[in-house]
């Protein structure tokens, strides 16, 4: 071989070399700067998981330490249809194990447009794992924290519900979500080949929510649910609400709706059953308001108790007749007798001797048309028209508790007010949250001491020879109030056949513990408040008296019945 | 001689990281059983819920035993002295 062939080999294989560099120096620069980052993103996702680490949702208990919605492990179920061998029969198993629709489930399985698709979130872990133990491909499972509302249907539109997600969706678990949901941490997890994880990089520690004491009594109010219930099937009623109120403090024992429902399967449930009509809706009150009216006018000190009129059977205000509920002669009443006999006459005749300034001045001193600012969300303010929108005939209705709206929050801390010797607090249903102290609710006075002495001693009267002898609990003095009004009808006027019955009382009248109210709604047979509502008051009285602290000691020991 | 000690040195550090990956893989392990244990602890907590019920215990109470709540009128309270207290 000539020397000069020998070069040019010499220098072709020179040239293959520099190539053969040339390609590599290249792709080393593609690899690591053009696709550096992705590749990058790639390996970690191969080696490593960024994770979130849920919070724990606070659990909510009684005041008694009962748990009333706690989080317990679901099971999602998850699928990936790429996988999935045989869609139909995995469709038929999965379907039968987890009670599900097949056709829905089917559906999910040969969607193969993604790879991921849930087939259940939270479902049942012992149903879950029956189903993981069938090793269908394609299948995953992963733990995931269910709320569940351990005693069902009590007290569930106060506590409402959490999603899915579990994020609060109404009643307390929607206003106390902050606290109840915690704060989810952030973790990284480096894994072997295998897929073992070597090391955890925590990046955010996870903060479990509060849990949150509230202030009912779930013995109470499953009393209250069942008293309604019973009052609801027995007068045929659309529905019925009681609240359980300690006067003193303001502290809320129970607040029942009927009918109820079970917070677990909230989503199957008509919305309108889903609301606290204790808080959110309104009602006309009728003779309870007259309340509102006496105090007012003894405060005022233009009457006494004892001051007496002469009371025909109706009156003329404005273009309005207004009569008393039972058909009667000219009668002398006095004030007592005006709220024992629940006389309407005799309440208008109080509220003009009162002037209608006054009479407004004292509804909003009650708290009537504004908030309680009870820790419950869509709280409804009532329906109180301002002074300057009265009618003539305003001064006719609204002293006898007529066109006026109140929600039954309202009108059982007015009457908290009247046995908290005046004194009105704050209704309200958490304690406290997490470690915190009790919250102290806001007081005010509403009327002096001696004049709610006074409405004590003719709310008293009201049981014991008025329209309210069906609220007399044997063994205690009991002082209420009965309420029957007309529901307002599509053409502006009242029904002559929908009303509410109610009976708000405190007990024991001596040295009050408990302001039970109860409204009916709608009920058929009977329209009294004595009738309907104040039966149901007395069994919830009856049994709260006997089961607060281990029993409340009686104050009219001459009333009990001998057995 | 240094090839000695810097033999010594790769020995400790690769023990070192082995007995660090092996803290990992417990640490992942009781993780794990954490989580278990805390689900099982909820489902303890919705047991006891549940059985706390006094519907249920009012239930049970009348069932098995015939109770039922006492009548405020036959019962009896003592007013008990200074002295008694």
């Amino acid at each position: 071989m000539s020397a000069k062939a020998a070069n040019r080999r010499i220098r072709l294989l020179l040239a293959v070399f520099v190539l053969a560099f040339g390609i590599a120096f290249l792709r080393a620069a593609w690899l690591q700067g053009v696709r550096a980052a992705s590749f990058g993103r790639l390996a970690s996702s191969q080696h490593s998981d960024d994770v979130v680490v849920p919070a724990a949702r606070g659990t909510i208990f009684d005041r008694g330490g009962v748990q009333l919605a706690i989080g317990v492990e679901g099971q999602t179920v998850y699928a990936d249809p790429r996988r999935v061998t045989d869609p139909q029969s995995e469709a038929a198993t999965v379907a039968r194990v987890l009670r599900l629709d097949p056709n829905k489930v089917y559906r999910r399985l040969t969607d193969r447009t993604h790879g991921f698709v849930y087939i259940a979130r939270k479902a049942d872990p012992a149903l879950a794992a029956r189903l993981a133990r069938k090793g269908l491909p394609g299948l995953g499972f992963y733990a995931e924290e269910r709320r569940f509302y351990p005693q069902f249907n009590l007290a569930s539109q106060v506590l409402g519900y959490a999603g899915v997600d579990n994020h609060g969706l109404a009643g307390l678990e929607l206003s106390l979500d902050r606290q109840l949901a915690g704060q989810p941490g952030r973790e990284r997890i480096v894994k072997d080949a295998s897929g073992q994880a070597i090391d955890t990089v925590v990046s955010r520690v996870e903060r479990d929510g509060e849990d949150v004491y509230l202030t009912l009594d779930h013995t109470i109010q499953a009393n209250a649910q069942a008293v309604l219930w019973d009052t609801v099937t027995r007068w045929h009623a659309k529905s019925a609400t009681a609240i359980v109120l300690d006067p003193a403090t303001g502290a809320v024992r129970a607040m029942a709706v009927a009918p109820g429902f079970d917070a677990n399967r909230y989503p199957e449930v008509w919305r309108p059953l889903q609301r606290n009509r204790a808080v959110t809706d309104t009602y006309e009150p009728g003779s309870t308001f007259k309340l509102v009216t006496v105090a007012g006018a003894l405060s005022d000190r233009l009457v006494s108790p004892s001051t007496r009129f002469t009371l025909p059977y109706e009156i003329q205000v404005a273009d309005r007749r207004i009569h008393d509920a039972e058909p009667r002669g000219t009668e002398t009443m006095s004030v007592a007798q005006i709220l024992s006999k629940s006389s309407n006459v005799g309440a208008i005749t109080l509220a003009e001797k009162l002037t209608q300034h006054r009479l407004v001045h004292w509804i909003s001193r009650f708290g009537f048309g504004r908030k309680t600012g009870i820790d419950f969300p869509g709280e409804s303010p009532g329906i109180v028209l301002p002074e300057e929108r009265w009618s003539g005939s305003s001064i006719g209705n609204i002293p006898i508790g007529q066109g006026i709206a109140v929600t039954p929050i309202q009108m059982a801390s007015a009457y908290a007010a009247i046995a908290n010797r005046g004194v009105w607090a704050r209704p309200h249903l958490v304690d406290h949250v997490g470690d915190g102290n009790a919250r102290r609710p806001a007081r005010r006075r509403v009327v002096s001491r001696w004049v709610a002495s006074q409405l004590m001693a003719m709310l008293k009267n009201v049981v014991a020879e008025g329209t309210g002898t069906l609220a007399a609990v044997p063994g205690y003095q009991v002082a209420g109030k009965t309420g029957t009004a007309a529901k307002p009808d599509s053409r502006g006027g009242y029904s002559d056949s929908r009303y509410v019955a109610s009976f708000v009382g405190v007990v024991p009248a001596s040295r009050p513990r408990l302001v039970i109210l109860v409204s009916v709604d709608e009920p058929r047979g009977a329209i009294w408040g004595g009738v309907v509502a104040a039966p149901a008051f007395a069994q919830i009285a009856k049994f709260d008296l006997q089961y607060l602290d281990g029993g409340v000691q009686p104050d009219a020991p001459a009333t009990a019945v001998s057995p | 001689m240094w090839i000695a000690v810097v033999a010594v040195l790769l020995a400790g550090v690769v023990a070192l990281n082995v007995a660090v990956l092996r803290l990992n893989v417990q640490v992942d392990k009781l993780g794990t059983q954490r989580a278990q244990l805390r689900a099982e602890r909820q489902a303890l907590a919705s047991q006891l819920s549940m059985a706390a019920a006094s519907p249920r215990i009012q239930q049970l109470a009348l069932k098995r035993y015939g109770l039922v709540p006492a009548d405020p009128t036959e019962t009896t309270y003592v007013r008990l002295g200074p002295r008694a207290r």
